[in-house]
């Protein structure tokens, strides 16, 4: 599956921040229907600032955040829940509540969500689990499995409500390279299956050039994005040193 | 470089704003604890049973010996303490008044309060904490969930409901303490003993008792619960917040026996 040109998430003259300290001020761009996102940049150049701003969790201090036509934060309460169970969101620590089982992590959006009677949701959570290849560890704790599998368990959670949108935050944080490929392997398979839009925060390159289809690059200085598009276009085409030196990975002086 | 030291009132300036944002955001939290509890009562709550299960369990039975424990120790300390005095009058079979008044009345409530704010206080700012820090509570925020419907009113309940069995428990394990210091060692009658406290302790002391087991129980859920939820994302923030759980929950037990003994005194009970 390919993007479709049409915008199923826009930001418009967005700036974020904590109280007076600007992180981003004039972001301006949107992710198509399909796209696989990818918001790059150095570390410490707001992509986890922006990311919460995308999923509802930090307020923006001016802009819009545009869920096919709702503009998010303009929305009231019950609007706002409504465009937030469209979304998946994979956390960079997996973010599994540590108190339940891999499978009671997975059923209770469908839980609360989706109701219907327990055997159904149980056949829900086993199907999300075997699309992550998780068949057999349902039983088993978040403490009880390793990182890979815990961010493969998070993932089963972010699909459990069918999602348009799934936003990854550092997918590939803390993992080893077979098991990042793995990732990737698992969010293209995703995209296409569920037909989703994927919105990926991640400075690991192997990813954003095996992955990404449309991009923005964040700069740290500025405080605002610098580049956007095809991830391998901008390394083709980018004449920005702070752009091809990320993803060359070139030494700048200065 | 080192920073210029700031003036006095700059810094005093500084802590008054701290201060009135901490008052505001516990407002804001209790606030939210109420509207949850609302929803709760009309069944739109995202509430679990078999958390709250577990939760009144941590809050109830595990804590039980602890509670026995130092309820029978406080209760023998006010008898060999009440007859070191009492002995000077030949009075001192009113050990059972002082014991049996002082422990049902307040002493249990009291005890058992600081108890379970370094129990279970203490683990509900480090539970929070921790999943603030490990992103859980964002997680359940983007579900649409209310970490405070979810995680905060089961606490609240769990523990307002135990506070006042668990005190019951302490007044009779610390009625038991002086009993046994005032026959064992004493060598005062038993039966005269027991009617002692049976007449001493009214009906009232019960409830007094009871009514500060209620309000110790919202104020060690709510320290715990408001701590871990402001907990900063780090090991360090997790810490700092269990310690200013249990410091929040014993500093309001204390202000709030204070206050409680000067209505009763104003009423007369």
């Amino acid at each position: 599956m390919s993007s479709s040109g049409c915008p199923v998430i826009e930001v418009k003259d967005l700036e974020l921040g904590y109280h007076d300290h600007i992180v981003l001020h004039d972001l301006n761009f949107s992710v198509n229907k399909g796209d696989i996102f990818v918001v790059m940049g150095v570390n410490g150049c707001g992509k986890s600032t922006l990311l919460k701003s995308l999923i509802g969790l930090n307020p923006p201090l001016k802009g819009k955040v545009i869920y096919d036509g709702k503009s998010f934060w303009d929305e009231d309460e019950a609007g706002q829940h409504n465009i937030m169970h469209r979304f998946g969101v994979l956390y960079q620590s997996g973010a599994l509540w540590s108190s339940l089982t891999v499978a009671e992590n997975v059923a209770l959006p469908i839980q609360l969500y989706k109701k219907g009677p327990p055997r159904e949701i149980q056949e829900k959570v086993a199907l999300k689990l075997s699309l992550v290849g998780l068949e057999g560890a349902g039983d088993l704790y978040p403490a009880e499995i390793s990182g890979g599998m815990r961010k493969r368990a998070s993932l089963a959670r972010a699909i459990a409500l069918d999602p348009d949108i799934i936003f990854f935050d550092e997918p590939s944080a803390g993992l080893d390279p077979i098991n990042a490929r793995k990732l990737d392997d698992l969010i293209l398979e995703l995209r296409d299956s569920l037909g989703a839009t994927v919105v990926v925060i991640t400075h690991e390159l192997p990813s954003i050039f095996a992955i990404g289809n449309n991009s923005v690059f964040l700069d740290s200085e500025s405080k605002t994005m610098i580049a956007g598009g095809d991830p391998k276009g901008l390394l083709a085409n980018s004449n920005d040193v702070r752009v091809t030196g990320f993803l060359t990975r070139a030494r700048i002086e200065g | 470089m080192i920073k210029a030291r700031e003036s006095f009132f700059t810094r005093v300036g500084g802590k008054v704003l701290l201060l009135d944002k901490g008052l505001s955001s516990g407002f804001d939290f209790i606030g939210d604890i109420v509207v949850s509890f609302w929803y709760l009562v009309q069944g739109k709550a995202c509430f679990r049973r078999d958390d709250f299960l577990v939760l009144v369990q941590r809050c109830g039975v595990d804590t039980l010996l602890l509670v026995a424990l130092i309820s029978l120790l406080v209760g023998m300390i006010l008898a060999f303490v009440g007859s070191i005095q009492l002995n000077l009058f030949g009075a001192q079979i009113f050990i059972a008044d002082i014991v049996g008044i002082s422990m049902v009345r307040v002493l249990s409530a009291v005890m058992t309060g600081i108890i379970v704010s370094g129990r279970i206080g203490a683990s509900f700012a480090a539970e929070l904490g921790m999943m603030q820090a490990s992103e859980e509570i964002d997680a359940l925020k983007t579900l649409g969930v209310s970490p405070v419907e979810f995680l905060v009113v089961p606490r609240v309940l769990a523990l307002v409901l135990m506070m006042p069995i668990l005190t019951i428990y302490a007044d009779l394990m610390g009625v038991l303490g002086g009993f046994i210091i005032s026959i064992g060692m004493l060598h005062l009658n038993p039966v005269e003993y027991w009617n002692h406290t049976l007449q001493a302790v009214k009906l009232s002391y019960v409830w007094i008792g009871l009514i500060h087991s209620l309000v110790f129980g919202v104020i060690i859920a709510v320290a715990g619960c408001l701590r871990g939820m402001q907990c900063a994302r780090d090991a360090a923030g997790v810490g700092k917040a269990t310690t200013s759980g249990v410091v929040t929950g014993i500093t309001g037990i204390v202000a709030a026996t204070a206050v409680i003994t000067y209505i009763c005194q104003v009423l007369g009970v």
